[in-house]
């Protein structure tokens, strides 16, 4: 009964969990989904990390290669993000060339990295559709001795997280994607501890100053338990 | 519109408007704010292609066109923002299954292109007399190097400014000035962000009476 | 109540104090006008009017027209399937026209339309959710003017104040060229007017003459259309 009511009347199968302050997945409102984070995950990639969001799997290698410097920068080199939304995770997706989501997420992969200063293996990586997974991983900068690796070093760590507006009032943090196709707006913060990096909140409904610093602090808090988590996992790896 | 009192308080760049002069589209506005130039043009409520058609409520569809060149992923965000935006300003459960195009051609780049752009989209709207909910304004607010604030930097045509560490872009509804839009680029603390967007709220009001004095302009000579 | 009228509204603007009829405690609210909870908001840009005893409307600068029904359009024909012809009249969805909406005709008697061919037709179906269908006849199965728009003549598109103030009782721009000059028109409420002269050299400086008249006064008028017949005068 409760799979046709959910089925026929989305928003209302949610509003009667909010008025209970749960959502129908037993989380409460200000809860991320359980996170699982692997790293080094692909061997021929020079660094790679593997994000378990609740039902929401990214997977992101960076490879380093030896480029000619762009002729505006020409002492810096330069990152290509590349956001890939294939067709077999989710019936949203078409198979074909880049959607425009894809186009959408990957600029604002390489906004976030471009803020991170030059050159550091910093890859943030986010999925909208099934929301929010950062990663930031240990990249191997290739010198003109390949023999001499050296650890790339990461000017900050940035995590970004996700806040849906759910009926224009309330606020769901980490939605998952059905609850963003419902919601009339999307927040995202990417923080690195101290410093916004990164504030999308494209349209939707408007927002009181409010709600805006409730995302703003749940990021914030967010980042403190991303980094813990990161830190683990990298010392696990180690042993 | 510049404040003009001489104080140190950061004011808003002058803005000049032509509203109407194209004479194809439903509506069109040429904005000028700072050393941004953006040209809208705004076609619609008219036919829907197929597989856009949505049943109860119009489509929006927003193209964004750089200078030179093809789009590309920074032009798709841009027009994914201004979509998003009139999404929820224009009044489309009133036109099912037709479609809202906008236009917004890039006509000089500089600070601030996205706001100019979703200002002249708003204008061109308005132009069009398409049926919106309210108005809506962005204003971008400019975090230099030593700290400061600054809402219209002093630019070098074509250069940009090494001085700026940060710039965020806000758009506003002009019901209780609440938060529609937020982009930004660069890193800023939390401090920053709340005196970016009590500076960028006052200016809204300023970019909210430019557009009542523009239609004021149209409309007196038109009815 | 003078505080409203003609005042210049943007949308989201709330509007308050709207009078009410006595009799019926109700207010009548036209095209740009909405009500959220208690309030009534604008939601397009132009000028608040007012006419006893109580109905208001918002008077906009449009070029796109939205159907309305009962409003007399000119559309043009774009295809014949079956016993239906598409007509375009402008708004976002082609009209639907029944061939039996003409004067005279039945399921024996089809009338003479062709695809191309422009007509003048009333809105008998306009709502959102519907495709639009017009018809040729009235309510009485007469044409009383309506139907099919032949023999030469010239359509132009202007913007949709511009027909309605041609339209308006006070507006004197036809009844001043019909006195310079002998000519036919059709005025379509989607922003399409038909004109046909005596020659073409007449026509265009009638079509002219009906776009430049947007912005002006009822004076102004009169001075352009004699201009206006003195130089068709010189020319032939």
């Amino acid at each position: 009964m409760a799979d046709e009511f959910r089925t026929a009347q989305p928003k209302e199968y949610y509003r009667k969990f909010l008025e209970k302050d749960v959502r129908p997945d037993n989380r409460e409102l200000g809860e991320f989904r359980p996170t699982v984070l692997n790293i080094g995950s692909i061997s021929t990639a020079e660094g790679s990390a593997l994000i378990k969001l609740g039902n929401t799997t990214v997977i992101c290698g960076v490879k380093g290669e030896l480029a000619e410097p762009k002729t505006e920068t020409p002492k810096e080199g330069y990152i290509v993000p590349n956001v890939e939304l294939s067709a077999l995770c989710s019936p949203q997706f078409r198979p074909g060339p880049p959607s425009e989501q894809a186009q959408v997420l990957s600029q604002f992969v390489a906004d976030v990295i471009k803020n991170l200063g030059n050159w550091c293996g910093c890859s943030a990586l986010k999925n909208t559709a099934l929301p929010t997974v950062t990663v930031d991983e240990e990249t191997k900068k290739v010198e003109t001795d390949f023999k001499q690796q050296n650890m790339l070093h990461l000017s900050c760590c940035p995590i970004s997280s996700t806040c849906a507006v759910f009926d224009d009032t309330v606020l769901l943090v980490d939605p998952t994607s059905e609850e963003q196709t419902l919601a009339t707006g999307i927040v995202t913060v990417v923080t690195d501890g101290k410093n916004i990096c990164c504030l999308d909140k494209p349209g939707g409904s408007p927002l009181t100053d409010s709600q805006m610093r409730t995302c703003i602090e749940r990021a914030f808090q967010r980042h403190r338990e991303a980094c813990k988590l990161m830190e683990d996992t990298l010392c696990s790896i180690d042993r | 519109m510049e404040s003009g009192d001489g104080s140190s308080k950061p004011s808003l760049a002058a803005m000049t408007c032509v509203l109407g002069d194209l004479s194809q589209p439903d509506g069109s506005a040429e904005l000028t704010h700072g050393g941004a130039v953006v040209r809208a043009a705004v076609y619609g409520p008219c036919e829907v292609k197929m597989s856009k058609e949505i049943l109860d409520k119009a489509t929006i569809e927003v193209v964004f066109k750089p200078k030179v060149g093809l789009p590309r992923c920074e032009d798709k965000s841009r027009e994914r923002l201004i979509h998003d935006v009139f999404e929820a300003a224009v009044m489309v459960s009133l036109h099912p299954r037709s479609s809202i195009m906008i236009v917004l051609q890039e006509m000089e780049n500089a600070e601030g292109l996205m706001a100019t752009g979703v200002n002249a989209a708003c204008l061109a709207l308005l132009d069009a007399g398409i049926s919106m909910k309210f108005l809506v304004a962005a204003v971008v607010c400019f975090v230099k190097s030593d700290g400061s604030l600054d809402l219209s930097p002093e630019t070098q045509r074509g250069q940009a400014d090494l001085d700026i560490v940060a710039s965020l872009t806000f758009v506003f509804s002009e019901k209780d000035l609440n938060i529609m839009c937020v982009s930004s680029t660069g890193k800023y603390s939390v401090e920053q962000y709340d005196s970016c967007l009590h500076l960028c709220r006052e200016a809204s009001k300023s970019v909210f009476k430019f557009f009542r004095e523009s239609l004021e302009r149209k409309l007196s000579k038109s009815i | 109540m003078a505080a409203h009228m003609d005042r210049i509204v943007m949308p989201g603007d709330k509007i308050c104090d709207l009078k009410e009829s006595e009799a019926t405690r109700k207010t009548i609210l036209g095209p740009g006008l909405r009500t959220e909870g208690d309030c009534v908001y604008a939601c397009k840009p132009g000028v608040l009017k007012f006419r006893e005893p109580n109905v208001y409307w918002i008077d906009t600068h449009q070029k796109r027209y939205v159907p309305v029904k009962g409003e007399h359009v000119i559309g043009i024909v774009t295809q014949k399937a079956g016993d239906i012809f598409r007509v375009d009249i402008g708004g976002s969805v082609q009209a639907s026209l029944s061939f039996l909406s003409f004067e005279g005709s039945t399921k024996r008697n089809r009338p003479d339309v062709k695809v191309g061919d422009m007509l003048y037709c009333r809105l008998l179906v306009a709502n959102k959710d519907m495709e639009p269908e017009v018809v040729c006849i009235d309510g009485q199965g007469r044409s009383s003017g309506m139907g099919v728009v032949r023999n030469g003549g010239f359509l132009f598109k202007v913007s949709l104040n511009l027909v309605k103030k041609i339209l308006s009782s006070s507006c004197i721009l036809m009844k001043t060229l019909g006195q310079k000059l002998p000519f036919e028109v059709v005025v379509g409420l989607n922003g399409r007017v038909w004109v046909k002269g005596r020659s073409n050299k007449e026509t265009i400086a009638l079509a002219n003459a009906i776009c430049a008249s947007e912005h002006m006064t009822n004076e102004q008028i009169k001075v352009m259309c004699q201009r206006l017949a003195d130089a068709v005068a010189g020319f032939t």
